[in-house]
């Protein structure tokens, strides 16, 4: 079963109060019951999709009716000038793999890029089939284009009503002429990943490894439960694992709920957040948060908790890689983002407090470094963490 | 700092012709051994070109050269790199190694796309060859995956990279908050709390499956149980229900070592190879045994398909090993110990032992021959009813072997 962790940088605070970072880590615990997919691919066929995109695409449908099991469910929408439903939702065992490759091979590409009504259809697919603990929907989305006719905030919207049928984004842009911004606020609202994908020959991965980790999932429709004390404030909340996002929990009152994208077998998740101590009488242990976290029917709990103290030994106190891991996520999504600039003040303040010779100074320097040469591929891959199963060799 | 340029001489004798490749612990250099003429590859330790520590790269690489110098003991094989010489270059530990001509199984399929199922069958064959190679010689390889083999012609797979083969296997978590193994590792190493729990030569049966998926799709899914037709893949029905077999879940359910899933890609046929029993006289204990299954002591390198209990450790880690002949119906018996085997056939105790165990036994001044006084062999043929006897008659278990009356 899944369970919490929380640490911060500063255990001990002076009297008059001061801005903590914290961090809380979530493991999954394992797997307990086999899940049942139900997987939309929702793939661009405009016209720029012509060629290696297009039949790469067709290849990855493939790739993924051999990922699927009996009772999984699958459909698949296309989306051009107009969104069209190539196959509705369909159990696998209902299928068979020349039929459902017969269906594939309507994919051409031709026309615009309708994204914002693809979207809208393959969520539609999605909500057709039943939902519960055991379920869990994806809506894998591949496009190499703009949608011109809808705004980043209208797709910001349309992410959280999918996230709300509880369906996840997995998000993927191909080539350079994709809106960045539109790929990255689905990934993150939708509480998935996004992507860039370099070379057509990425997209059965992409597809293949999406749809494996749907059948790992432990809990879908996780959350973080904060209960702060008053006078405390949180502000600059990220995920760090998975993947480097923003995130913007809505407040009522002293509460507040972060979603977790599903809960993966032996992946573990991380937030970090700035937590603001406000003043308090020395001597006295204070709980400034109290964190649950929900996962399938299951809570766990930990408490984020100073200790106010004038005793300067104690206040030299320093967890520093809760710092480091706070710093290291805004700078990982601003590189996401592409922010350069925003990236490289955040290193001079790392650099500040942890030296230049520190390791993570040296790798966030590295990290900006590469973006500021590279495109779309690293400011994609600076978001994750590079297992460094791919280092050891 | 060590890299050097074409034209550099290494260890006085090798010529540098240029780089070859380099990875996270070593940088690889062509070269043309002076005095033969012959071209090889000289590995160096790659400092430079890694983030890791100077120390962990050294341990890594000097691991790799105890490991292929293990191999080189037990006499090569044709499906692992060869080390032609351990050196220095200064300060600098320095590697000489055969030279592969040819591309990573990876960069290989990148370059010309699939391979055809004729070429994955012989690549398979080789895979298993090197495999079974490398688990009678207690020798163990935790990473086999295409970036670590290289395909020199069409379709000969060699073994490269032995930095992981020793101690450290990298499956650690990191800061990646991930342990997942990718797609080459079964379930079995993926989910092992000790690295050694439930490992075994049926290990390797699944990553080598994986891996002819890979040829011939180009991409491999972490699922198990994989039958390339799934995916789309023209192939003969023999290799696709070898591949969905050999990456089964289950250990169980799969071929129980490589030697054995050489057979059936060899015979063109899924269906599991002949079986013989073993019966632990006085024990009430039997075993089904396959061609390729051996005998060991618990504690060595790699897990023996058998393994015994042996606190006195006469009995070597991977002590015996069965096989069929070519014709699939005389079963014959190995030693690949240090202290010896006894088979009682119908003439009663033969004595068998490989001849590093001769030498070992000589050095100690013991007496190495066998009840003629002569150079014992190294194996032997087995029958119904013949006893088998790890040591000596009178040490530990006697097994009685048996082939299947199926």
């Amino acid at each position: 079963m899944a369970s919490i962790d929380t640490s911060v940088n500063r255990p001990n605070v002076p009297a008059d109060g001061t801005t903590v970072t914290a961090e809380i880590d979530v493991e999954p615990g394992e797997q307990e019951t086999d899940v049942r997919r139900h997987i939309a691919l929702c793939i661009d066929t405009s016209g720029s999709m012509e060629g290696d995109n297009i039949k790469r695409a067709r290849d990855g449908a493939a790739w993924v009716f051999g990922l699927l099991a009996d009772e999984d469910y699958v459909s698949i929408v296309a989306f051009d000038t107009e969104a069209t439903v190539i196959l509705p939702a369909t159990r696998w065992s209902d299928l068979d793999r020349q039929t459902a490759m017969d269906h594939v091979e309507e994919l051409t590409a031709g026309g615009g890029t309708d994204m914002y009504n693809g979207l809208k259809a393959a969520k539609e697919t999605l909500s057709s089939s039943a939902t519960g603990p055991d379920t869990v929907k994806r809506l894998l989305l591949l496009s190499d284009g703009k949608d011109n006719e809808r705004t980043p905030d209208e797709f910001e919207g349309l992410a959280e009503a999918i996230d709300d049928a509880g369906i996840r984004i997995q998000s993927a842009g191909i080539g350079t002429d994709y809106n960045e911004d539109t790929i990255r606020t689905l990934g993150t609202v939708g509480r998935g990943t996004w992507t860039h994908l370099e070379a057509p020959g990425d997209i059965e991965d992409f597809f293949g490894e999406a749809v494996e980790q749907a059948g790992s999932v432990v809990a879908p429709d996780a959350h973080l439960d904060l209960d702060v004390a008053p006078g405390v404030e949180v502000s600059e909340v990220y995920r760090a694992l998975p993947q480097a996002q923003e995130v913007s929990p809505e407040w009522e009152a002293n509460a507040t709920r972060i979603k977790l994208p599903d809960l993966i077998e032996r992946e573990s998740q991380r937030v970090v957040l700035k937590i603001h101590a406000p003043p308090r009488e020395p001597g006295s242990e204070e709980v400034l948060a109290d964190v649950q976290l929900s996962a399938r029917g299951d809570t766990a709990s930990d408490q984020i908790a100073v200790e106010y103290t004038d005793e300067q030994e104690k206040l030299a106190e320093h967890n520093e890689s809760v710092d480091i891991d706070h710093k290291q996520t805004v700078i990982r999504t601003e590189l996401g983002k592409g922010n350069v600039e925003a990236a490289e003040t955040k290193v001079e303040q790392m650099t500040v407090i942890h030296g230049e010779d520190a390791d993570a100074v040296e790798e966030a320097e590295r990290q900006t470094e590469i973006v500021k040469e590279g495109g779309r591929a690293e400011q994609s891959q600076a978001t994750q963490i590079v297992d460094s199963d791919d280092g050891i060799q | 700092m060590t890299t050097f340029e074409a034209g550099d001489l290494v260890a006085g004798q090798y010529r540098v012709q240029g780089e070859a490749g380099s990875g996270g612990f070593a940088v690889a250099y062509e070269a043309i051994d002076e005095d033969s003429g012959d071209t090889v590859a000289v590995k160096v330790p790659n400092y430079a070109g890694s983030s890791n520590d100077r120390d962990v790269i050294e341990q890594y690489f000097l691991k790799e050269a105890d490991a292929l110098e293990t191999v080189r003991a037990a006499g090569g094989n044709d499906n692992v790199m060869d080390l032609i010489e351990r050196t220095d270059e200064g300060d600098t530990p320095v590697l000489v190694v055969q030279f592969v001509d040819g591309y990573e199984l990876d960069d290989a399929i990148d370059r010309v796309g699939p391979l055809g199922p004729a070429e994955v069958r012989r690549v398979g064959i080789g895979l298993c060859d090197a495999m079974s190679f490398l688990h009678e010689n207690d020798i163990v390889y935790r990473d086999l995956k295409p970036d670590n083999i290289m395909l020199a012609g069409q379709d000969h797979p060699i073994l490269i990279d032995f930095n992981t083969a020793t101690g450290f296997d990298g499956t650690d978590a990191d800061d990646a908050g991930t342990t997942i193994l990718g797609p080459y590792k079964p379930r079995e190493i993926a989910e092992a709390s000790d690295a050694e729990d439930g490992q075994g030569p049926w290990s390797d049966v699944y990553s080598i499956g994986k891996i002819l998926l890979f040829l011939l799709k180009g991409t491999v899914p972490k699922k198990d149980g994989v039958d390339p037709r799934d995916f789309g893949v023209d192939c003969p029905t023999y290799l696709a229900e070898i591949i969905a077999r050999a990456t089964q879940t289950d250990y169980r359910d799969r071929y129980p070592n490589a030697t054995s899933m050489k057979y059936v890609l060899e015979a063109k046929d899924p269906s599991p190879p002949p079986q013989a029993s073993l019966e632990a006289l006085g024990e009430d204990r039997s075993f089904t045994i396959h061609p390729g299954d051996t005998i060991g002591r618990d504690g060595g390198a790699t897990t023996p398909s058998i393994t015994l209990e042996d606190a006195d450790e006469h009995v070597s880690p991977i002590h015996v090993r069965f096989d069929t002949s070519n014709d699939e119906a005389i079963w014959r018996l190995e030693d690949h110990s240090l202290n010896g085997t006894y088979v009682n056939t119908q003439t009663g105790w033969q004595r068998l032992l490989q001849p590093g165990g001769k030498e070992l036994l000589e050095a100690r001044g013991g007496d190495p021959t066998d009840r003629n006084g002569e150079d014992p062999p190294s194996e032997h043929a087995l029958g119904d009813g013949d006893l088998i006897a790890l040591v000596h008659p009178s040490y530990g278990t006697t097994f009685e072997f048996n082939v299947s009356q199926t």
